[in-house]
């Protein structure tokens, strides 16, 4: 799992690490059943204080992303899961939107946009993983 | 125990100045009384051994003496001039423990020091007083010594406990001052002081 | 203020390496003037690091000499790893490890004397480990301790500090006069330290940019009390810094900061998060949008929260000094 934190973007690094975590696991790069590092391996590895990354894992836990078992770690959770399904169409819908209003400042006619989607809809099988977190 | 003997070890490890051992200390405030028999030897087979020598031999070792307790002292509370003294703060001893072991650790300094100094005095140091029995005076002479380094070391250690080091080196300094004038004006007085 | 007590992260019970409630110690004279630390109480559970940070003077010193048991506290409650240091003094220190500011051994002794003199204070000294660290730092027996630089001096009571088996690290000023690099060993030393969850760090500082990173809590003190102390974020989180011109700061907007400071070209502010919708609406003219750009609203760091509320036990009456 790759986590660059930035000490200068005004976000708080609980919420970087958080983001980057969520977004790999939404886009596949982090499994379902995978193991998150334990908190004091993550907290020495990006040299971040440990309640930093138990709150990260924390608010994870709390979307329903990732569980924690008792004495074993955090796990990422089963993307059959109702929450995950949640989350992608969140984020389906989230990316959408971005799409549809780019397209209004392009001056696009609602017909064109619905025609890209279907071409793309027609030629793609699964979804390109796009975007990563801020970095 | 334990900790005043860790106490004592240290106490004894600051006397020895930075060389981490427990003996040099001891060494050097028992040197000198052992050199001075090692002299008188040298004067006795060299046949020099006259009363002047001896009483210059006497003199010198004395002084040594005197200097070695100073100087041990003065290691024991340098440490009340410096950021050195929160050692004192750090290791695993209780503020009793450490003044408890603080003395024993003089007591043993100095008690080894006035038992060198009356082996000098029996075998070398011939009669301090004319006509007394040798152990019997060097005996008296030691514990004397004994007892006036503690009570020395009695009086600055609370001064230097208690005050700012430079505050404790003038109250040291006054007091040396008024035992001093007591001195002076008990001299003064017409009384015969001289035992008959 | 008060932040609300620690999670953890499985829900047992808290193990607590440091607790002090109520502490109190006064050099105040008669004439009144003096220092005095006050109903101090603060809770570091085990496993994590707390940084100790305020102004110069404004009593962490004094706050570290009365858990080492250096000065007498006149009232309160210390417990370091569940024992009271005044009737357990020696059981707590063999498990303290201590960095001061600067070298407690005496600086004509040479580095070699530091292990006889050390290990036998402790039982579980370990002596492989602490050759390790010299070492690793790069100490020479044979230096005069004196002779060290300020970096080296740290390097050492650090290497004791870590060589006997300490539960508890308490580290008063240990960056000051450290280069970055150096900073940055001691930091990955001390996340290394409490990595298995049994070990737990206590340092003050006054460069914040040590804690920005690894302090899992922070302690703030300000003349001689307890400003805050709890998990680092939330304090960071607690506070934003607005800026704006000499003129744009109202009478009506007081009483929703914390802290000024003004000068001929603007002001800056420290508003505590929940009232900066406030500290904006009573602005003259009211209702500012913030994309106006009449105010630039950023994220408080500790720089800014300890520079906008030191010297000021109640930050509001100083800004109306300020104002009127």
């Amino acid at each position: 799992m790759k986590l660059i934190i930035s000490s200068l973007s005004g976000q708080p690094i609980y919420r970087q690490i958080e983001d980057q975590i969520r977004s790999a696991i939404l886009t596949g790069d982090l499994q379902a059943g995978e193991g998150l590092p334990s908190l004091r391996h993550l907290s020495q590895e990006l040299r971040v204080s440990v309640l930093t990354v138990t709150r990260a894992y924390t608010e994870l836990a709390q979307e329903g992303l990732v569980e924690n078992i008792q004495g074993k770690g955090t796990f990422v959770t089963d993307s059959g899961d109702k929450v995950m399904r949640q989350h992608l169409e969140d984020r389906v819908q989230s990316l959408l939107g971005e799409a549809v209003d780019t397209a209004r400042r392009a001056g696009m006619e609602p017909d064109r946009i619905r025609g890209l989607l279907d071409g793309l809809l027609g030629n793609r099988v699964s979804a390109p993983a796009s975007e990563q977190g801020k970095e | 125990m334990r900790a005043i003997a860790k106490q004592i070890r240290l106490d004894m490890q600051r006397c020895s100045g930075g060389t981490g051992g427990y003996w040099p200390g001891v060494l050097l405030l028992i040197a000198a009384p052992l050199a001075g028999v090692v002299l008188k030897g040298v004067l006795v087979v060299t046949g020099h051994n006259q009363d002047g020598n001896i009483d210059l031999v006497s003199g010198l070792v004395t002084g040594f003496c005197v200097a070695g307790a100073a100087a041990m002292q003065i290691q024991l509370f340098i440490e009340f001039s410096s950021s050195a003294t929160r050692l004192n703060g750090i290791v695993p001893i209780s503020r009793d423990h450490q003044v408890l072991g603080r003395y024993s650790a003089v007591m043993l300094l100095v008690l080894a020091q006035c038992c060198s100094f009356a082996i000098y005095l029996r075998i070398a140091g011939g009669q301090p007083w004319k006509g007394s029995d040798p152990w019997q005076a060097a005996t008296l002479f030691t514990l004397a010594i004994f007892v006036l380094e503690m009570l020395l070391f009695a009086l600055a250690a609370p001064i230097f406990y208690w005050l700012e080091p430079v505050k404790a080196l003038r109250a040291l300094l006054v007091l040396f001052a008024l035992i001093a004038l007591v001195g002076i004006v008990l001299a003064w007085l017409p009384m015969d002081w001289e035992p008959s | 203020m008060r932040a609300s007590p620690p999670m953890t992260t499985s829900g047992e019970e808290v193990d607590y390496a440091l607790r002090v409630s109520d502490l109190g110690k006064s050099y105040v004279k008669a004439d009144g003037t003096g220092f005095r630390l006050h109903q101090v109480t603060m809770d570091l559970p085990m496993g994590y690091i707390m940084g100790l940070i305020g102004p110069n003077g404004a009593g962490k010193s004094t706050l570290i000499r009365l858990l080492l048991n250096m000065i007498r506290r006149d009232n309160g409650e210390i417990s370091i790893l569940g024992r009271d240091p005044l009737s357990q003094e020696e059981e707590v220190k063999a498990d303290l490890g201590v960095v001061f500011d600067s070298i407690y051994f005496l600086e004509t002794w040479k580095v070699k004397a530091v292990e006889p003199v050390m290990a036998p204070m402790y039982p579980s000294w370990n002596s492989d480990r602490y050759q390790d660290y010299l070492h690793r730092f790069g100490l020479q027996e044979n230096r005069r301790i004196g002779k060290l630089s300020r970096g080296m001096q740290m390097k050492l009571m650090l290497a004791v500090a870590l060589s006997h088996d300490a539960r508890l690290l308490i580290l008063d000023e240990p960056t000051s006069g450290l280069d970055v690099l150096s900073r940055d060993e001691l930091m990955d030393i001390l996340l290394d330290y409490i990595g298995d969850g049994r070990h737990s760090v206590l340092f003050s500082t006054h460069i914040t940019a040590d804690l920005e990173r690894v302090a899992d809590f922070v302690t703030y003190i300000n003349r001689g009390s307890i400003f805050y102390t709890g998990p680092k974020d939330e304090l960071l989180e607690a506070f934003q810094v607005v800026r704006g011109g000499p003129d744009d700061l109202a009478r009506a907007q007081m009483p929703h900061l914390m802290g000024l400071q003004r000068s001929a070209i603007g002001f800056e502010a420290l508003v505590p998060t929940e009232h900066v919708k406030d500290f904006l609406a009573s602005a003259s003219p009211a209702a500012v949008e913030l994309s106006e750009g009449r105010y630039l609203v950023e994220r408080a760091d500790f720089d800014n929260i300890i520079r906008l509320t030191a010297g000021s036990p109640a930050a509001a009456d100083k800004n109306k000094e300020v104002e009127s």
